[in-house]
């Protein structure tokens, strides 16, 4: 389990602390720093909202953009809630740790525990790490923070792969590693974020690109 | 309130609503439903969150990020270097054609 997480946490490690460092240039406190990455605990859904809260955004639209930014959140969780643990606080737990790495780590096979580990250790580094951000604002060189540098792009390899990797588990059993439905749903998917943009494409691609495949099955 | 306490309400409420109601809900699905929550869905959802990277990087780098990963490509599925060792080549090729760019 821990083979499957590390190379998440070390791609994820330097994107939070970015998020530390830009808050704190933010003048946030460490105890905002914390609060956010705890409570919040959403890579895009953060950075998204640092610049438009400090702008002025009122907390009825920061809400409207971060539920759209985090709407993929829905059918994961959807997906992962019945092999989370029936305790109602350990759900609680597990459900708001969700993350992106996180679900792309788990598999069908993984306990309860082994779902709230994953999601833990994920969690825990992310919020850490954004704190050692925060800490450490003074001694990162100006320049490093100006040239809007992509530190996103190593953790952006491990979930393709990982998702690659979930997809083939996914498909393995039967009719959807036929090619002609692949490229269908890659279709139906970027169309819709064409149509509707990175932000909002979520929650139509998934019904358009499932109903597809069913529809397709029943034929 | 200040920019960061509304930022901070804003992410939690985002989390209860996105997150937590959804793992809480205790629905009784048909088969059909079940067929689709279980085998169909994943699917779905696994295709649209690689469109969504890929598109998200190549937006950003557009070669830096396609030659990168194509590199990273061959290094993970041809070349079996392991995910580690082809995140890090990966990584510095991206960044090295960034700066090459420049």
């Amino acid at each position: 389990m821990l083979t499957r997480t590390v190379p998440a946490l070390l791609a994820i490690i330097p994107i939070s602390m970015l998020f530390g460092v830009l808050s704190a240039k933010a003048d946030w406190s460490i105890l905002e720093v914390f609060l956010i990455s705890f409570l919040g605990f959403t890579g895009s859904g953060q950075f998204a909202v640092l610049p438009l809260a400090e702008s002025g955004l009122g907390i009825m639209s920061l809400f409207i953009i971060t539920a759209s930014i985090n709407s993929r959140y829905f059918p994961m969780a959807i997906l992962s809630a019945n092999r989370l643990h029936k305790n109602f606080f350990i759900r609680l737990i597990s459900s708001h740790t969700l993350g992106d790495e996180a679900f792309v780590i788990e598999n069908k096979r993984d306990s309860s525990a082994d779902i709230l580990i994953i999601r833990l250790i994920i969690f825990i580094t992310w919020v850490l790490s954004s704190i050692a951000g925060a800490l450490l604002v003074d001694h990162v060189p100006a320049h490093w923070i100006s040239s809007n540098l992509n530190l996103g792009f190593p953790a952006s390899i491990i979930l393709l792969y990982l998702s690659f990797m979930q997809l083939s588990q996914v498909s393995k059993h039967f009719y959807l590693l036929e090619l002609s439905v692949i490229i269908i749903s890659v279709g139906i998917s970027v169309v819709s974020i064409i149509t509707f943009g990175v932000i909002y494409f979520w929650i139509p691609s998934v019904i358009f690109t499932s109903f597809f495949i069913y529809y397709w099955k029943k034929i | 309130m200040t920019p960061a306490w509304n930022a901070i309400l804003a992410l939690i409420s985002t989390s209860v609503l996105v997150r937590i109601i959804p793992s809480f809900l205790n629905i009784k699905f048909s088969k059909k439903v079940e067929l689709l929550i279980h085998e169909i869905i994943p699917f779905s959802v696994f295709i649209n969150f690689i469109i969504y990277l890929l598109f998200y990087e190549l937006s950003k780098d557009f070669y830096p990020a396609l030659i990168s990963m194509a590199i990273g490509f061959l290094c993970i599925y041809i070349f079996r270097l392991g995910l580690v060792v082809s995140t890090i080549l990966t990584s510095l090729l991206y960044y090295y054609l960034i700066a090459f760019c420049q």
